[in-house]
């Protein structure tokens, strides 16, 4: 994978790139760049970074273990993952690679942050807590008095 | 709608409402008898009719609540099984629940050591007891407080590591906090409710035994007609004299009322809000609550829900049962007499908003009851006023037109003065032993069992601190009752409280703020204690315990907030209760971890400042973003406020909460922020501009 795209992303794309991967953790420049050359390489007209997020979130799914999760998601999770496990300095060229080090998918998924579980919604059905006719003229004096201002 | 079998109260609920409103109305009927007696007049004077309406409206409410707690008392030693879910629970010993619980801890910019100490207490005790894999906890944050939110998700972060709770505790923050701790919960229903068959709802103080936790979802698996179940919470931790005030009255007295309460209420009874287990399904069916149309106080947001609620429940036929006996349910108490007011304040406005909701549509009696007894616990403190302030108008009148025994129409008698002292005196007995006997009640059930004796220190300490306890809390009856009478008044005149977090540490209270706050009750005091001893030196007399108490506010309120006194009472031995003598390991064990809590989570930072300095929290933080509820509903003005000064001055102080907060939701920024890692000062502002850049250019 190096190879085949080695040197294909220019130096203006390079900067945003480092950038993101700093975020994970990276700061050797030699790490910073081999990392950088395992990306594709952007369209002209397309974001480097955002399209070396969308490479990076395609790369985590299938190691998350996460249903229907989107690339965007993907890349949130696996770099909090990646991060809180020390990743960058325990498997530094473990990112992007096709064959993954011993333990890394493992040590990726314990450190994977679950803020909440799936979504089970259910309805809250607004009740009504109207008085009855009789008392509907006690309960008005309070609304009449409670009415909002009208604004001049 | 669910189906439910049947479960039936004993002893029957009809006779025992029976027995109490009877003795209720048959005392307060005595006692405005005897009212009348005092004027001892041949028809009744308007003025007169107005003293007698005041005081038998306000005496009915004395009289009830002294009955119920005499009802309490026997109940408690009886010592039997008072109703079905009591004596079901008696024979209950049966191993971990099936069923599962959420639960949950609503959050709003509480101190997190405190919060996660008592959650990691809770969580290791279901996991002891075998329980967990029936548990889930969520920690529902409606902080508004950026610094508070970072720290939370620290916390969070922390607290998984902890006790390998990744999966099993979960973190959600709400973007906006839209009908306050109701609506959380209700977003927590509507985005999980169908995973869970029961919700425990705790406070950010509450802490609550894991047998206790167990045993509720027991009870509910096994009566499924009850909807909720409210232990009543032991107040625990006071640091401040007034807190330890509070808690030694609440322990000593709180059994026989809680006790009385239950025993009338029985299926009908009332949710406190907090340290309860509810069905979630009968929860999410009937208790969507609506906004009350108009503007605050009144309108708007429903803010004591949890009586609503309860009522709601009854409502479509769910039970709503009290378990004090169950134990293990804690909570803490404000620290000071200020914080103590501020949280009034609060629940005043709550209460009196239930106006709006008394007469609503097929609310059970009892609900009605609950209601408009949360309405009169307020109003009480006006209608005594008013009775006072009217008794000592009524005085003020006297002295101004003093009594003309021989008037200037011919007459064969003297005409006499028209004011029966005995009965009055008699009538003030009544009224101070009504107030004084269910605390009796409390200290002589605490003194015949050798075991809660010793809890309290032993006969002697019991007693002293009794007779302390009594004093201190006559002398701050009156700055509460004028404070709530403010309240009431306040709210009526269309002022609405807002929603602010409580202070829930003891710090001390300065004498200038407590002067700022109260020093007007003490003028008047001084004022009330000039007029009496104008009038006439029996009325000193009569005034004292009011007076003294108002001249004494400034005092009473910075001696009581003093963390000294109150170690002063503890090596004494006064004030002690049962948890502070011999702490349950579940307290000592929260209490603990509460020290390391504060040593991991360091000082409260700034957010940025803590995002900045550890990289781990902000790709946490940033992967957390899409699980938060409508995290996408950033008010873009702010938002874009917040770009331009950053981009402009890259100054991150010149920013307000509300633009840190907006930043914090906003992917752009964050990234920006997460490319400057290991970068100069200038460096990182940089990037985060040039992450800013298209933002800004995007929305013009």
């Amino acid at each position: 994978m190096d190879g085949l795209i080695a040197h294909s992303i220019d130096r203006r794309a390079q900067a945003p790139i480092h950038d993101l991967l700093r975020s994970f953790g990276f700061e050797d420049p030699n790490t910073l760049h081999s990392l950088a050359a395992r990306l594709p390489t952007p369209a002209d007209d397309e974001d480097p970074a955002g399209a070396a997020q969308t490479a990076i979130g395609e790369w985590f799914v299938p190691l998350l273990n996460h249903d229907e999760i989107t690339a965007e998601e993907a890349f949130r999770l696996g770099r909090a993952a990646f991060v809180t496990q020390e990743c960058a300095r325990r498997w530094p060229m473990a990112l992007l690679a096709d064959e993954l080090p011993q333990g890394f998918a493992d040590r990726l998924r314990q450190g994977l942050p679950i803020g909440c579980p799936p979504d089970m919604p259910t309805a809250m059905v607004v009740q009504s807590l109207d008085s009855p006719a009789p008392f509907a003229s006690i309960v008005a004096w309070f609304r009449r008095w409670a009415r909002p201002v009208r604004p001049a | 709608m669910m189906t439910r079998p049947t479960l039936r109260p004993t002893p029957s609920p009809s006779a025992t409402r029976g027995i109490l409103f009877a003795l209720t109305l048959l005392t307060t009927f005595l006692a405005g008898s005897q009212f009348i007696q005092i004027f001892d007049d041949q028809r009744a004077e308007p003025f007169e009719i107005f003293l007698l309406l005041l005081f038998t409206a306000s005496f009915w409410w004395l009289a009830l609540s002294f009955w119920a707690a005499v009802g309490g008392f026997l109940a408690l030693g009886l010592n039997r099984p008072w109703h079905a879910l009591a004596a079901w629970s008696r024979q209950s010993s049966r191993p971990p629940a099936r069923g599962r619980t959420a639960i949950l801890m609503p959050i709003h910019n509480e101190d997190p050591a405190g919060v996660f100490s008592r959650l990691q207490t809770m969580y290791e005790g279901l996991q002891a007891a075998g329980a967990i894999d029936s548990f889930e906890f969520f920690i529902l944050s409606d902080s508004t407080d950026a610094g508070a939110w970072i720290g939370e998700e620290a916390a969070w972060r922390e607290l998984c590591r902890r006790v390998q709770g990744d999966g099993r505790i979960f973190y959600r923050k709400r973007r906006r906090n839209t009908a306050y701790k109701s609506g959380n919960i209700a977003d927590f229903c509507r985005r999980w409710g169908r995973r869970y068959d029961y919700m425990v709802v705790l406070d950010a103080d509450s802490l609550m035994t894991p047998e206790t936790l167990i045993a509720l979802v027991h009870l509910m698996n096994d009566n499924g007609q009850v909807g909720l179940i409210q232990v009543p919470p032991t107040i625990v931790n006071g640091g401040t004299l007034f807190a330890r005030l509070q808690q030694f009255a609440s322990r000593l007295y709180g059994p026989v009322f809680t006790a009385g309460t239950a025993l009338w209420h029985q299926a009908d009874g009332n949710y406190w809000g907090h340290n309860a287990i509810i069905r979630v399904a009968a929860f999410a069916e009937q208790c969507g609550l609506p906004e009350l149309p108009g503007r605050k106080p009144f309108g708007g947001h429903i803010m004591s829900h949890d009586f609503v609620e309860a009522a709601l429940l009854r409502r479509a036929g769910w039970q709503v049962w009290m378990a004090p006996w169950l134990g293990g349910s804690y909570e803490e108490t404000p620290p000071t007499l200020i914080d103590h007011a501020k949280r009034d304040r609060r629940w005043c406005q709550g209460n009196l908003q239930h106006v709006r909701i008394l007469l609503a549509r097929d609310l059970h009696p009892i609900s009605r009851l609950h209601l408009f007894t949360g309405i009169m616990s307020y109003l009480a403190s006006p209608l005594w006023l008013a009775f006072l302030a009217a008794g000592i108008a009524f005085l003020a009148w006297r002295l101004a037109h003093p009594l003309v025994y021989f008037p200037s129409y011919m007459t064969l008698f003297p005409m006499w003065p028209k004011f029966n002292e005995s009965v009055a005196i008699g009538l003030a007995i009544l009224v101070v032993a009504m107030l004084l006997l269910p605390r009796l009640l409390g200290v002589i059930f605490a003194m015949i069992g050798t075991r809660r004796r010793a809890g309290f220190g032993g006969s002697l300490r019991l007693t002293v601190s009794f007779i302390l306890e009594l004093i201190l809390s006559t002398l701050i009856a009156p700055i509460l009752m004028l404070l709530q009478s403010g309240f009431v008044i306040a709210i009526l005149c269309g002022r609405a409280a807002g929603w602010r977090s409580q202070r829930r540490n003891g710090e001390a209270i300065g004498w200038i703020e407590a002067t700022l706050q109260l020093g007007w009750q003490g003028l008047l005091g001084v004022g009330l204690a000039v007029f009496a001893g104008y009038a006439d030196p029996i009325l000193v007399w009569w005034l004292a315990p009011l007076f003294t108490g108002l001249i004494l506010a400034v005092p009473l309120t910075v001696l009581t907030a003093d963390q000294r006194l109150s170690a002063l009472s503890k090596r004494l031995g006064l004030l002690c209760t049962p948890e502070e003598l011999s702490p349950p390991a579940l307290l000592t064990r929260a209490r603990d971890l509460e020290s390391s809590w504060r040593a991991a989570l360091g000082p409260k930072q700034e957010a940025l400042q803590r995002l900045s300095g550890d990289r781990p929290l902000l790709a946490l933080h940033t992967a957390l973003l899409s699980s938060h509820s409508d995290w996408q509903s950033v008010d873009p003005e702010l938002l874009s406020n917040a770009r331009h000064k950053l981009s402009l001055t890259g100054n991150t102080n010149l920013l307000t909460n509300g633009e840190v907060t907006a930043l914090l939701f906003d992917p752009a920024f964050l990234e920006g922020l997460a490319a400057g890692y290991g970068l100069s000062a200038a460096a990182r502002q940089r990037r985060v501009a040039a992450h800013l850049a298209p933002q800004i250019a995007l929305s013009g």
